[in-house]
């Protein structure tokens, strides 16, 4: 199930709020992991026996690690930390990687290897980071061991946040399970972060998502640069809204039911240099692999050499976590490069730039990160990247200036919104002394949400981009 | 001391708004699900959506088979979709929402200008084309004793191109044509009624809100295409009668937008009705009418001319001159065939997509003398039906 | 002492759940149980939750012309084709002789139903429907396609006959 759906808005969800305000305290946490369950189940009938199997798994793991650790029995310790850390990988990297595994060796061995190919349970990417941060954690004894299976299986299942993030860490959420508190005004700042995601998700990224979609399946002869660039950039502005969208319906939704999630995205596209915008882009994930994967391995504390050699792990395992396809790869490696050039090559430079040029530099490398991760393969993206250097058999035409005039006000509008100025203008006007300001940005809001309904009845383009990860 | 408090007392005015406006916001919430979840709960569910010209999903039924494989899930969320209250006032929201930001084309639609719909040009896919055109030489080589025809129908997108929106990305579909054309060989007649129909393009030819020729298209087509017929002397005038008034067609349905009405007109030569009977081989239904007015009274009046598409028809005529007509065609062909009947004993219309029987056999059973494939060219360029239908039955 | 056996056996616990998880996985590797039911069996089954009026059997040439299959090169094949052309109306039983031949079939079978759709969409809004509706369900070694009012029903009959 997806958030911007007719089923969820209008039964999925008043059902779940129904179920959950009517409990006594005491059941709340059960009514949010059944329901949980269902939202699960209800695409993944199948796969939600690997998320029972998750929460099982982890909850006994977690338990045993606590007990080895404070008895000091480090050998064991070692064992169940490792073993449980392997199966929580091995889930993610079998259902993940397998197929592209097995194609890959198919290409290079004699023989045939035949597989069949399997789904991708939805939102394993990030419930295994989420489980994982919690056994790391435990390992570590930076957290207290979870004894109630109820309140752990509301972690690693909670609907706002499962399919798509934010990756929550444990830590962040620990407290809140047993002890939050909803208000009217709190559910009422949930809304307002659902209403603005829904908005991006379904105004904002489906329909600029059109201008991509068409362009990228113009034929040869009429794929002019203009087009191209059109199409990248419409990319570019899907991807934001579509994922960052998403994160504010999680946010909002998780506020409803008392939880505070941190921010995922802070207007990235306003970024002056691509480290600054890695910490602005999927802000969750990065914090992740900071705290699990680079710092571990040494972060930038053991000399330029080996602080090099873990910026790349980081950025190959980034990349390898989008997808499995080598365009995945590249595009983490092509981050990589940019961010050790940047860190050790380029700061000085850059920074004596006028901030315009410096904002450039910044989207134009994005912007062609982008095209390499939309591309169905490597092959495709090389083409994609030439017709936009003037390198196409079509350089003018007039399929450019067609899309132009078809999307050229919703990319305007776009643009204007991935900054942060729209934002704090109706924080603003939430606040302010003249009336009519008020009733305005209510009214935009309340707009807002039956625009939403309105394209999602006639939802005949209604993708969701991050499924695939 | 002053200004500190002027601010406290501004930053609680500011909370106390916040807050406020966080209250409106739950309540606005929770009244818009309670209110369109009863709405829904309350209005009766729809069979047929007029708009859309299609059935709506209906309640699917639970079974533990479509819970196992995901289906009942994706059937009831198409269900509470399909069933939404005031489904055609949403969408009109959305499409309106969608013009207003500029945008000229919907759902493989051009919105183009004039009120005028045209089909956007599919990709062909030659392998199937040249498949067709290949099985279609062989055929006509085959029954050399038979006069065959191939006659290609121009879409609107080409031939009427001034109503494209502006810079509109359209291939050439003449030069498309120019490629069947050198596919078809010599033992077939190829017409391709671009050129005739070009002549005429400032003229009601093409439906605006539906993806067929009119009948004066039908007729200009018609026009041309008599002396590859070896029709001698053609009708000059006609009688042209309108039967309806107010059709929006498949582009309507498909695009949602239903801005302009069409009128679907009859011709019929000057001088006398002519005598005839129709047989439907899929309905064994017997009628003397070419045309249906039990269609007039549905969405899709285009189904006025032999009641829509049929596998297989035969219409015996009172003309006594042995010439025996098989019309192997799409669509475009069922308001063109009217303006063939005084020339031919029979005609028999088969519709490859619908045709599952011998041809050969079909041709000989009939007594066949004359074959005319027609089709019109956006749908031929990706249709997959017409090699198997017309290869010789013994492979 | 008491301690150390509950976490003993948790650890005991644990393993089970691997235990549970590989079979889990092997089961969906495996594509399911192969089912050793002649396909007349599973066909009569189906065809008891079918609402037939509008198909009949036909045989291995048709097969071979609307699918591009060969019915040889399958272990066991069901077909019922609408009577009239108009009727879409179709059932399709398959049982594999092994699980490399599933996404061609299912391939086959998908196609089968867009190229029918685009033959009806615009024209017939009962076959649209029906195609619309229509189940292709692949369980271990059978495929099912249908395209009938009471798809929904066979579905589950075929899944039970297996």
């Amino acid at each position: 199930m997806i958030f911007s759906s007719i089923f969820f808005l209008f039964v999925f969800l008043p059902l779940t709020l129904l179920a959950y305000f009517f409990v006594p305290k005491k059941a709340k946490n059960v009514v949010l992991l059944i329901c949980s369950l269902i939202f699960y189940a209800w695409g993944e009938p199948v796969y939600v026996l690997l998320m029972v199997f998750s929460i099982l798994y982890n909850y006994i793991s977690g338990v045993e690690i606590d007990f080895y650790r404070r008895r000091g029995k480090t050998a064991q310790l070692r064992f169940i930390f490792w073993l449980a850390v392997g199966v929580n990988l091995g889930i993610l990297g079998f259902f993940k990687y397998y197929g592209f595994l097995l194609e890959n060796l198919n290409r290079i061995l004699p023989f045939t290897i035949k597989y069949t190919p399997l789904a991708l349970p939805i939102g394993i990417s990030f419930y295994t980071f989420q489980t994982l941060s919690y056994i790391i954690d435990v390992y570590r004894g930076t957290v207290d061991v979870q004894k109630n299976l109820i309140n752990f299986g509301l972690y690693i299942t909670m609907f706002p946040q499962l399919i798509a993030g934010p990756i929550v860490r444990y830590a962040d959420i620990e407290k809140q399970l047993t002890d939050r508190k909803v208000t009217r005004e709190g559910f009422g700042q949930g809304v307002k972060f659902f209403l603005k995601g829904l908005a991006k998700k379904v105004l904002l990224a489906n329909n600029i998502g059109m201008a991509y979609t068409a362009i990228s399946a113009l034929p040869a002869d009429q794929f002019s640069t203009l087009a191209a660039w059109i199409g990248a950039i419409a990319y570019t502005l899907q991807i934001y809204f579509d994922f960052s969208g998403y994160s504010d319906m999680a946010i909002g939704l998780g506020k409803m039911f008392g939880f505070t999630f941190m921010m995922n995205f802070d207007h990235p596209y306003i970024s002056s240099s691509i480290t600054e915008f890695w910490r602005r882009w999927h802000i969750s994930l990065s914090t992740w692999f900071r705290e699990y994967v680079y710092i571990p391995l040494g972060g930038n504390r053991v000399g330029t050499a080996k602080a090099i050699r873990n910026l790349f792990i980081v950025w190959i395992l980034t990349g390898f976590w989008h997808g499995a396809a080598w365009n995945f790869v590249v595009w983490g490696l092509y981050y990589g490069v940019l961010l050790v050039l940047e860190k050790y090559v380029l700061r000085p430079v850059i920074e004596r730039l006028p901030s315009a040029v410096r904002h450039l530099y910044a989207l134009f490398f994005i912007v062609i990160g982008w095209v390499i991760f939309s591309a169905p393969s490597l092959s495709a993206a090389a083409r994609y990247i030439r017709v936009m250097f003037g390198g196409g058999s079509a350089a003018s035409g007039s399929a450019g200036v067609y899309y132009l005039y078809n999307y050229l006000l919703v990319l305007v509008i776009g643009a204007v919104c991935s900054g942060p100025g729209v934002t704090a203008e109706m924080n603003r006007c939430i606040v302010a002394k003249e009336r009519w300001k008020r009733v305005f940005v209510t009214g935009v809001y309340a707009a807002a949400f039956v625009c939403s309904i309105a394209f999602l009845v006639n939802a005949t383009y209604n993708p969701f981009l991050y499924f695939r990860f | 001391m002053d200004l500190k408090e002027q601010r406290n007392k501004k930053r609680r005015m500011q909370r106390r708004r916040r807050d406020h406006f966080r209250r409106v916001m739950t309540a606005f919430f929770i009244v818009s699900l309670v209110l369109v979840t009863v709405l829904n709960l309350v209005i009766p569910d729809r069979k047929f959506s007029d708009q859309e010209n299609r059935m709506l999903t209906q309640k699917p039924h639970l079974t533990w088979a479509g819970i196992q494989s995901g289906s009942f899930m994706k059937e009831f969320e198409n269900y509470y979709a399909d069933q939404f209250f005031a489904r055609d006032a949403w969408i009109s929201i959305k499409l309106g929402l969608e013009r207003a930001s500029g945008k000229r084309e919907s759902n493989g639609v051009f919105l183009g200008k004039k009120g005028h719909l045209l089909e956007k040009p599919n990709e062909p896919d030659w392998d199937g084309v040249q498949k067709n055109m290949q099985a279609v030489s062989e055929f006509a080589a085959n029954h050399s004793g038979l006069s065959t025809t191939f006659c290609m129908v121009p879409n609107a997108f080409s031939v009427q191109s001034q109503y494209l929106p502006k810079d509109a990305p359209v291939r050439s579909q003449a030069e498309d044509l120019a490629k069947i054309q050198s596919m078809a060989g010599d033992s077939v007649r190829f017409v391709d009624l671009t050129g005739a129909l070009k002549q005429h393009a400032s003229e009601y030819i093409y439906y605006k809100t539906d993806h067929h020729w009119t009948s004066l298209g039908a007729r200009y087509g018609f026009e041309a295409l008599t002396g590859t017929l070896g029709i001698d002397q053609p009708a000059a005038d006609y009688d042209v009668y309108t039967v309806a008034a107010d059709f929006q067609g498949t582009l309507a349905s498909k695009s949602g937008y239903h801005g302009t009405d069409d009128t679907v007109t009859v011709y019929q030569p000057k001088g006398g009705e002519q005598e005839y009977i129709v047989e439907y081989a899929d309905t064994g239904v017997k009628t003397t009418s070419v045309y249906s007015s039990e269609a007039l009274k549905q969405k899709d009046k285009y189904q006025v001319f032999f009641g829509g598409n049929h596998t297989r028809i035969t219409i015996s005529t009172t003309v006594a001159n042995d010439k025996n007509l098989l019309v192997i065609k799409d669509s475009f062909a069922n308001c063109f065939v009217p303006f063939l009947l005084p020339y031919y004993q029979t005609i028999t219309i088969v519709d490859p997509r619908y045709y599952y029987d011998s041809i050969d056999t079909l041709i000989e059973n009939n007594s066949i003398t004359d074959v005319l494939f027609l089709y019109n060219a956006n749908t031929f360029v990706q249709d997959n039906s017409l090699a198997d239908v017309i290869a010789p039955s013994d492979k | 002492m008491m301690r150390e056996k509950i976490e003993d056996n948790l650890k005991v616990v644990n393993f089970i759940l691997i235990a549970l998880l590989i079979v889990f996985i092997a089961h969906l590797l495996s594509g399911g149980k192969t089912s050793s039911t002649p396909v007349e069996t599973v066909a009569a089954k189906v065809t008891a939750a079918a609402d037939l009026t509008n198909v009949t059997q036909a045989d291995s040439q048709k097969l071979k012309k609307y699918y591009g299959l060969n019915a040889n090169d399958y272990e066991g094949v069901a077909f019922y084709l609408g009577n009239s052309n108009m009727d879409v109306d179709e059932i399709l039983i398959v049982r594999m002789k092994d699980s490399a031949q599933e996404n061609a079939l299912k391939d086959a079978m998908q196609t089968r139903i867009d190229t029918q759709t685009q033959s009806f969409e615009g024209y017939g809004v009962n076959q649209t429907k029906l195609l619309k509706d229509a189940v292709i369900d692949v369980k271990g070694n059978y495929a099912l396609l249908v395209v009938n009012e009471k798809a929904a029903e066979e579905d589950e009959a075929f899944r039970k006959s297996l």
